[in-house]
């Protein structure tokens, strides 16, 4: 048992590893005219030594470093671009951010990130820029392979920009020339910490199964949707819903609109808004078009039939207390017109059930 | 036999020549060819057609006249859907292989560059509803 238990604690722990795999950036010079710097030390100030978790030609998660350190890899890429000379002038770069992303973004698309955080110093220490870049690609959501193979150039890209982005604020700016700093004496050149506030992840992908059960004055009825979302922070969330519903009138009202029985089946088009409260819990607003068939039976066992089109709308909640699988809950309420022979509006309570995976 | 094997000596030098010099001429061409694609790009591009799965589409009569014109001082001008001109800055990003517009009001219009030569531009826009568009230039005659 003494032995065991080691054993098992070690299987565990590996459960939340991930394993590693590494890139290096291509030296593919790009060509900056009379440029005025170079880059002559490039810090990493980043909190983290990965670059990233993404997922593998094999869709497995990995953790993305870089072959050599990031301070090393992206000096020698940008040195190629900028080469040292004795009329330029030295600029120390400051990497506070740098992070490798990609998630799915909408029913059939993925989107892969690269961040980037830089701070351009002067050799005697002024902070003359800093700039942050979102490099986002968009592609096919199955395209895996796609998305591991480009990360490196997008991280090359996000550089590029950077570059870019401080050479035009140069341009731009008389009093930022270069050739016209102060010296000062610092001794602290470097934040300590990285400012994050302002960085912006890529929301995860939430698929979830639920079934709801509704009821009011005339009818009971269920649903079975199916929804999918980005998470977002701040945003209003726009998910993508498709549902099956099936509503079975209570009798004694039936009975006095002169049919036995009444049964309707609709497919439900529509979207959902979420807006996210805190994690795991979003108020649920949605606006949805049920298209179907009412099946009616009247009083001397008749059948007939009625298109059914309508528009209903929902307030609620929705509990997802398990970020990567688990159960959802949801309640809320509902109002609907539809073109029923038996009830038209209606207005009831609904309880959800569910998962997500 | 001799004469077989002397051949094949002097063919692998000979590739292995031809490789080395070829190796010498694409790194010694790279920035060249970075300068070669931002000269093309500055020009006047008219909108000529666009392209969804192979198939060549003309664009909307409404769309007739419409430009982009990339200027050496990294400024732009376009049409589009006839409606006036849009001005701002633009940035050409070798290693994501992109043109960034950039309007006056600070709005972003990332467009990859499919293919580019003297006389054509291809784009496809990093835009939702046209992102499997190819949407093609030429340069006036």
């Amino acid at each position: 048992m003494k032995k065991t238990t080691p054993i098992l604690a070690a299987l565990f722990s590996c459960t939340i590893c991930f394993s590693q795999t590494t890139i290096d950036l291509k030296i593919v010079p790009f060509e900056i005219e009379n440029p005025s710097f170079y880059i002559e030390k490039v810090v990493d100030n980043r909190q983290e030594n990965h670059i990233g978790i993404i997922a593998n030609n094999f869709n497995k998660k990995v953790q993305l470093r870089f072959e050599n350190d990031a301070a090393t890899t992206i000096k020698r890429f940008l040195d190629s671009a900028l080469p040292e000379t004795s009329d330029r002038l030295a600029i120390t770069l400051v990497l506070k951010n740098l992070k490798v992303e990609e998630a799915q973004t909408s029913i059939d698309k993925r989107t892969a990130r690269v961040y980037v955080e830089l701070y351009f110093y002067a050799e005697n220490g002024e902070e003359l820029y800093k700039v942050v870049r979102y490099e986002d690609q968009v592609f096919p959501e199955s395209d895996i392979t796609e998305i591991y193979k480009t990360h490196e150039q997008r991280i090359r890209a996000a550089l590029e920009y950077c570059l870019r982005s401080f050479i035009n604020f140069q341009k731009t700016s008389s009093t930022h020339d270069l050739t016209k700093v102060d010296v000062v004496d610092t001794t602290a050149l470097y934040p300590e910490k990285a400012a994050f506030e302002n960085y912006v992840p890529l929301g995860k992908w939430f698929d979830m199964l639920t079934i709801k059960r509704m009821t009011d004055t005339y009818n009971d009825s269920w649903n079975i949707s199916y929804t999918g979302f980005s998470d977002q922070e701040t945003d209003f969330i726009i998910p993508f819903v498709i549902g099956y519903s099936q509503t079975r009138a209570k009798s004694d009202i039936i009975q006095e609109r002169g049919y036995s029985s009444v049964d309707s089946y609709a497919l439900g088009f529509g979207f959902n808004g979420f807006i996210k409260i805190t994690s795991g819990l979003y108020v649920d607003l949605g606006i949805n078009v049920p298209i179907g068939m009412e099946l009616l039976r009247n009083l001397e066992n008749k059948k007939s039939s009625n298109f059914l089109i309508g528009i209903s709308a929902h307030q609620g909640i929705k509990i997802i207390p398990w970020k990567d699988s688990g159960i959802v809950f949801g309640a809320g309420v509902f109002q609907r017109w539809q073109t029923s022979k038996v009830i038209n509006r209606n207005f009831g309570f609904a309880l959800e059930l569910g998962i997500n995976f | 036999m001799k004469m077989r094997s002397e051949s094949l000596r002097t063919s692998i030098i000979a590739m292995v020549i031809t490789s080395l010099l070829n190796i010498i001429v694409s790194v010694g061409s790279q920035p060249n060819a970075d300068q070669s694609k931002t000269n093309m790009l500055i020009n006047r591009w008219h909108l000529n057609a666009y392209v969804v799965d192979g198939e060549s589409h003309s664009p909307d009569k409404k769309e007739k006249g419409d430009y982009i014109l990339f200027k050496e001082d990294m400024t732009f001008t376009s049409k589009s859907e006839g409606k006036e001109e849009e001005k701002g800055t633009f940035l050409l990003n070798t290693s994501g292989g992109y043109v960034l517009m950039i309007d006056k009001k600070g709005e972003e219009i990332k467009a990859y560059i499919h293919s580019i030569s003297e006389n054509s531009l291809v784009l496809l826009y990093d835009i939702d509803e046209i992102r499997d568009v190819e949407v093609h230039y030429n340069r006036p005659i």
